[in-house]
């Protein structure tokens, strides 16, 4: 074979865009609903009702405060998250290892809603950027996975350079099975390619210290002994609401969003949603007495940068119109690589089918492409069956979307090396159409009273659930029609 | 030599053809994974010279975030120069040539 730029880099494309595509499909998958973590979450604690939203008292303040005391006082370092467009509590958080949990207030009165502790969308934020793997290895992998989308992307580019332009308006699919793919392939790929590249780009760029870690500096003084840790101040003493109302003023259009608190100063933080840049703009306060303290908030061009690359990859700051686009951009992101991983395999199937390395391959795409949304709506199910006073039930529900998964993929694996890849397809296709058709149902059953109290929320959620149904189903028609 | 009769079966083409075939193509895919774990390798040993030589100085916080972006910009651009280009082991050559900028850069902002 006369080796060419074209089938170098298309051996290139081919191999790297399926061993990073595997974990790239998991992560566009989980990113694109990450983009509604938040409403997730709101849909996963029904018995918060709140639908406006109300700037929070000072009463519901003293009361976050003393919550905040309570948690530190058991040694659990809390913040408060005030209420925002997204979310229309105060909330009292802290870090898990994997997701911000903690209680709900009612901004007005200050009386802890007692609502079911929950994973929620953090799951699938969590999952998304770190792979539930832990902040180190998860995120190692995420990177590595994040640079090699870049260069099939560009290997993707100069492969097909020659024929950007009419892949846009080809798609046959009544034409052979393996040219309807590619062409599925190539128009999703050419319509979204700005938008998968932004996001990889922006996203290897959230982690860059990371990735490319400046060179550590030389100390310019020998080592002092660091301070003993100061102890925390009485919190439920804090004039938290005319903190608040000084922060308002010295972060102008921007608005407040969360109070973290030190030993030595409270700082309340612009919310994410302010503005495209991530500022993370800030007013400190000293403690215990209150008074401000004097903040830099200028910033570089470069830093303004910096910032706009990673407010442009989180969207907190977009509106819903704008986050349906993100969605609905990042679920077609998905589809390329999903097409790319079934290309791969059906490519090779005359020639190496028959080899175990290859139904391996047909297995992972099956536990990958029709495995994960599967979990993914068992994920959500779990929320409406867990009891919802059970100790520990955000685990639980973890627990669920894992097990759910792994399940998938033992199945997936177990019936592609016998060479029955398409009864795994059909059957997991066949649960997700189960499961999707089902949330509506158990939602509708459980919760009647969030669903009047939200219906906008609660249509939106379950109307997703269906979709993927309906989605999956089709498939699996197509897949009866046409045969392996 | 003895001479093949008439009616006898010429020798299957495959059965010679196929085993040198099959080792060519094996000896393509190897070459090629560890032209990509190299070129790789070099990309990244770049990348991080880019960095350290942009960051070099006294420009603080703004040059390590302009490094990372030049770097993290050029790091899969060189991924697939340094695949891409084999003929002579072009594309290798001219990642080493850009990592011996990198670090000239470095050494000269120092």
């Amino acid at each position: 074979m006369r080796e060419t730029l074209r089938t170098r880099l298309g051996w290139l494309h081919g191999w790297l865009g399926y061993m990073a595509g595997l974990v790239l499909t998991c992560i566009f998958a989980t990113g694109s609903v990450a983009a509604f973590n938040m409403e997730i979450t709101r849909w996963m604690q029904p018995e918060v009702q709140l639908a406006t939203l109300v700037p929070p008292s000072a009463r519901a303040l003293d009361a976050a405060a003393r919550v905040v005391a309570a948690e530190q006082a058991r040694g659990v370092s809390a913040f408060i998250a005030l209420p925002s467009a997204r979310s229309s509590t105060l909330d009292v958080l802290h870090y898990n290892g994997h997701e911000f949990i903690g209680a709900r207030l009612d901004p007005a009165t200050g009386a802890v809603i007692p609502a079911r502790v929950t994973a929620g969308g953090g799951l699938f934020y969590n999952f998304h950027h770190t792979l539930f793997l832990g902040p180190q290895m998860g995120t190692v992998i995420v990177n590595i996975a994040g640079i090699a989308l870049l260069v099939a992307i560009i290997s993707g580019v100069v492969i097909h350079i020659h024929a950007l332009l009419p892949d846009i308006i080809l798609l046959r699919l009544t034409a052979a099975r393996l040219r309807a793919w590619l062409d599925a392939h190539l128009l999703a790929g050419v319509l979204f390619l700005p938008f998968m590249a932004m996001m990889a780009y922006t996203g290897v760029l959230v982690k860059a210290d990371m990735i490319v870690p400046a060179p550590p500096r030389p100390a310019r003084s020998v080592l002092v002994p660091a301070p003993p840790p100061a102890l925390m101040p009485d919190m439920t003493a804090l004039p938290l609401a005319s903190m608040l109302a000084r922060a308002r003023a010295s972060l102008p259009g921007q608005e407040p969003g969360f109070i973290l608190f030190a030993p030595q100063r409270v700082s309340i933080f612009a919310g994410d949603a302010s503005s495209a840049f991530l500022t993370r703009g800030h007013a400190d306060f000293s403690l215990p007495g209150g008074s401000p303290l004097p903040v830099d908030t200028t910033a570089t061009p470069m830093a303004r940068t910096m910032q706009f690359m990673h407010g442009v990859h989180y969207a907190r700051f977009a509106p819903p119109s704008l986050r349906w686009l993100y969605f609905l951009s990042g679920l077609c992101g998905t589809a390329v690589m999903a097409s790319g991983l079934v290309l791969f395999v059906m490519k090779r199937r005359r020639h190496a089918g028959h080899r175990g390395a290859h139904r391996l391959a047909d297995g992972l795409n099956v536990a990958v492409i029709a495995g994960l949304p599967a979990a993914m709506l068992a994920f959500l199910e779990g929320n409406r069956l867990v009891p919802a006073s059970l100790a520990g039930r955000e685990d639980w529900e973890s627990a669920i979307f894992f097990a759910a998964w792994g399940l998938c993929t033992l199945h997936a694996l177990f019936q592609a090396l016998r060479g029955q890849a398409q009864w795994a397809w059909r059957a997991q296709l066949g649960l997700v159409g189960l499961l999707g058709t089902g949330l509506p149902v158990l939602d509708l059953l459980c919760c009647p009273g969030a669903l009047r109290a939200q219906p906008g929320l609660h249509m939106a959620v379950d109307g997703m659930g269906a979709g993927a149904a309906i989605v999956a189903l089709y498939a699996r028609h197509r897949l009866g029609q046409r045969g392996a | 030599m003895q001479m093949r009769r008439i009616n006898e079966p010429a020798p299957h083409p495959g059965a010679t053809v196929a085993p040198d075939r099959r080792a060519r193509a094996a000896r393509l895919d190897r070459n090629r994974v560890i032209c990509a774990i190299v070129a790789c390798l070099l990309a990244y040993g770049v990348a991080r010279l880019l960095v350290a030589g942009i960051a070099a100085g006294t420009g603080g916080p703004d040059r390590i975030h302009l490094g990372q972006m030049i770097a993290l910009f050029g790091l899969p651009v060189m991924v697939v120069v340094g695949f891409g280009a084999w003929k002579g082991h072009a594309g290798l050559l001219m990642l080493g040539a850009c990592g011996g900028l990198a670090a000239g850069l470095r050494l000269f902002a120092a």
